[in-house]
């Protein structure tokens, strides 16, 4: 167990920047996700964090001590694989039993028969069986340590995986994308697997993911990554109701904000014909970019809030809730996606206020206005936000 | 069907059906078979008919250009049994096979372990290596023979003048058959690397990545742990391939020795060419041609049922 600090770390290949000056700090048994999207250097940093890729510059240090200088295997982290990585020549037992192994035989040891010569072999490989055991017991795989990996199935092959990152009880695990090879239901079920794991383990774990729901579930904090430099780190809930900027607000949140094109006027915001009573920092005249969450934009009766007159062109029912696809009239056409609770739904259908075009109000406490770069002009204060929603699903 | 639909649809309907049902699998079977007429004409004609042929001629005393010709049975085979010419070749064909199959296989293992972590450079020694491939085996012969000439070569020539005698490989009886099959080590090697370095590219990096972390990043434990038993299926394959080919070691014996010195170098496929196209008996070298036939083809299926299995996982 160990924080880890990673000090403006540096990376190019062949010429082109992959992580530029990232500084990050992780708490002792914090679980940290990174995401982004392809490309946006992720997995280099978990690589260098694991000593596979030496850094340009900058340093690594895990629970206070520099590592960059230690090969992998002495840094004390774990790994788990997209691809699993587990060696399919031998059984799950061996793949498991492979870092004790190296760990605590010595190379004459481990060879096939002069190994056997070695007094203390039988009584290390005695504990390693022990320790294996018991991680199996606890990953539930005991009843499959003789099978090789190819008869395994996806899930299986997971805990083995992970089990083979926890018998050597690491100071930090890192994880890179290990549920994407997982179809849909059990990538859910893992999702809750992994939290739970890490509770009951308390170790320190760096996740890397472009799926936004799994850092949104998983994470204590999560690092919003983008073209090698990290854009926002902070709670899921910051960075879903605070998003710091565009590419933030944008990426978290599923369906993703509505974007529309806004003026800086004396009171406030123009967007669509709405006016939006917030502080901007920018110029009267400016133009900005207005990100609205699609379940901020409310079906009932306006009462004095700002509207939007938007043209329907389609309906999705999901069971408990709706969207609403369209396009915002007069805010340059742009599509918007509005979110409602099936009672509201319901009402204004009732009310016949859906008659192919549908007026919403849009909550200006809630709608983040970004100048032309995509940066956060006219921050609200961090609490209001997050008292605002509760945390999806944490 | 469904139990709404089955009143409304009249009793005889079904019956039609299966009889049209069963015409129209006869027709496509019948169209298969057809499909298949041409590649099946070309393998008996190309493949299996010739072979047939060999082994029908190995039971007759039928001379090359002969006009009259008997069955006799097993009587070439029992020649062979008394034959010294054959027991020698077969003989020296094993030894010859048990130098090069190793010799070449582990060789370009190595050769192809080295390669492979060149980056740069990898492109210029692959080609470098996979020259010999491509040369004409004849002509190489009549290099090889010159380089190792005593009286001529470079090579007693380096001996000479480091005061050591001249050796006469291809004139020793000691020294004959390790002399070929250097050759064929040769020959062999850039061929093998080739077919080594296709199996190192397949082999994922995170198992590397992940020996790295689990400890196993010795050289030697990263060949044993993760590069060797990746490489099974293709050793495999390398090593049958490469006894095969060393099996019908021809080329240079037939320029370079002749079989000699003492008949120390005759080797199978040298004597089947002596006794069907030197002695024109083609019934004994069919024979010959057999037991060539029968020891390769025990090599493959060796390959497709036993190593095989053991080597994917």
């Amino acid at each position: 167990m160990a924080a880890l600090e990673i000090d403006t770390v540096s990376k190019s290949f062949g010429g082109s920047a992959v992580l530029k000056a990232v500084s990050l700090d992780v708490r002792d048994g914090e679980f940290l996700t990174l995401v982004g999207s392809s490309g946006c250097g992720k997995s280099t940093i978990l690589r260098v964090i694991a000593g596979l890729e030496p850094q340009d510059a900058g340093a690594v240090r895990i629970g206070g001590r520099p590592v960059d200088h230690l090969r992998p295997k002495q840094r004390n982290v774990a790994m788990v694989f997209q691809s699993y990585a587990l060696y399919p020549h031998m059984s799950v037992k061996d793949n498991i039993a492979m870092p004790l192994i190296m760990q605590r035989l010595r190379l004459a040891e481990r060879l096939p028969l002069v190994g056997r010569l070695s007094p203390r072999r039988a009584k290390v490989m005695a504990e390693i069986d022990g320790e294996v055991g018991a991680v199996a017991r606890q990953l539930h795989i005991e009843q499959l340590l003789a099978r090789k990996p190819a008869q395994l199935s996806g899930g299986q092959r997971q805990r083995v995986a992970l089990g083979r990152a926890m018998v050597r009880r690491p100071d930090v695990f890192l994880m890179d994308e290990p549920l994407s090879n997982l179809d849909a239901k059990l990538r859910v079920h893992m999702r809750t697997e992994l939290t739970d794991l890490h509770r009951r383990l308390g170790v320190t774990f760096v996740y890397v993911t472009h799926d936004q729901v799994e850092a949104m579930t998983m994470s204590d904090r999560v690092a919003l990554m983008d073209e090698g430099r990290i854009v926002q780190l902070g709670t899921p809930a910051d960075l879903y109701h605070d998003p710091l900027d565009l590419r933030v607000a944008r990426f978290i949140g599923s369906p993703g904000v509505n974007v529309l094109p806004g003026t800086v006027t004396g009171a406030g915001v123009e967007v669509g014909g709405a006016q939006l009573p917030l502080p901007v920092a920018a110029a009267e005249g400016a133009a900005v970019q207005v990100g609205l969450r699609p379940e901020t934009l409310s079906l009932d009766p306006p009462a004095g809030r700002p509207v939007l007159k938007i043209r329907l062109s389609a309906t999705e029912n999901l069971g408990a809730e709706v969207f609403l696809h369209g396009r915002a009239d007069g805010a340059g056409d742009s599509p918007i996606i509005i979110r409602a609770p099936l009672d509201a739904f319901d009402r204004a259908r009732a009310a016949g206020r859906l008659d192919g075009t549908v007026t919403v109000a849009v909550d200006p406490a809630r709608a983040f206005v970004f100048d032309a770069d995509g940066r956060r002009v006219g921050r609200r204060p961090v609490e209001a936000a997050v008292v605002r929603m509760p945390v999806p699903a944490e | 069907m469904t139990v709404l639909a089955a009143p409304s649809t009249p009793a005889p309907a079904p019956a039609a059906a299966t009889v049209r049902r069963a015409v129209q699998s006869r027709v496509e079977a019948r169209a298969g078979y057809l499909f298949a007429t041409p590649a099946l004409v070309l393998i008996v004609t190309i493949l299996l008919a010739p072979i047939a042929v060999v082994i029908a001629l190995a039971f007759t005393d039928y001379q090359l250009g002969a006009v009259e010709w008997a069955w006799i049975g097993l009587g070439n085979y029992e020649r062979m049994l008394d034959d010294p010419v054959f027991w020698r070749s077969l003989a020296n064909t094993f030894i010859y096979v048990a130098i090069v199959v190793p010799g070449s296989v582990v060789f370009a293992l190595v050769v192809a372990i080295l390669v492979n972590e060149r980056k740069k450079t990898r492109t210029l020694y692959q080609i470098i290596y996979f020259l010999p491939v491509t040369t004409t085996l004849i002509a190489m012969s009549v290099v090889w023979h010159f380089v190792l000439n005593p009286q001529i070569g470079p090579i007693a020539a380096l001996l000479r003048s480091l005061g050591l005698p001249a050796m006469d490989v291809f004139g020793d009886p000691d020294l004959v058959l390790a002399g070929l099959a250097t050759i064929g080590i040769w020959q062999l090697v850039g061929f093998n690397m080739v077919l080594f370095l296709a199996g190192l590219t397949a082999i994922p990096r995170d198992l590397y990545d992940a020996a790295d972390i689990d400890g196993a990043d010795h050289p030697w434990d990263r060949f044993v742990r993760v590069t060797w038993p990746m490489l099974g299926p293709t050793t495999v394959f390398v090593v049958v391939t490469t006894t095969i080919t060393a099996f019908r070691v021809f080329d240079t014996v037939a320029v370079i020795t002749r079989g000699g010195p003492l008949g120390r170098s005759e080797v199978l496929l040298y004597a089947m060419y002596l006794e069907g196209f030197q002695y024109f008996d083609i019934g004994y070298a069919a024979a010959l041609t057999v037991v060539f036939l029968v020891t390769v083809v025990a090599l493959a299926v060796m390959q497709a049922f036993f190593l095989d299995r053991k080597v994917h996982y």
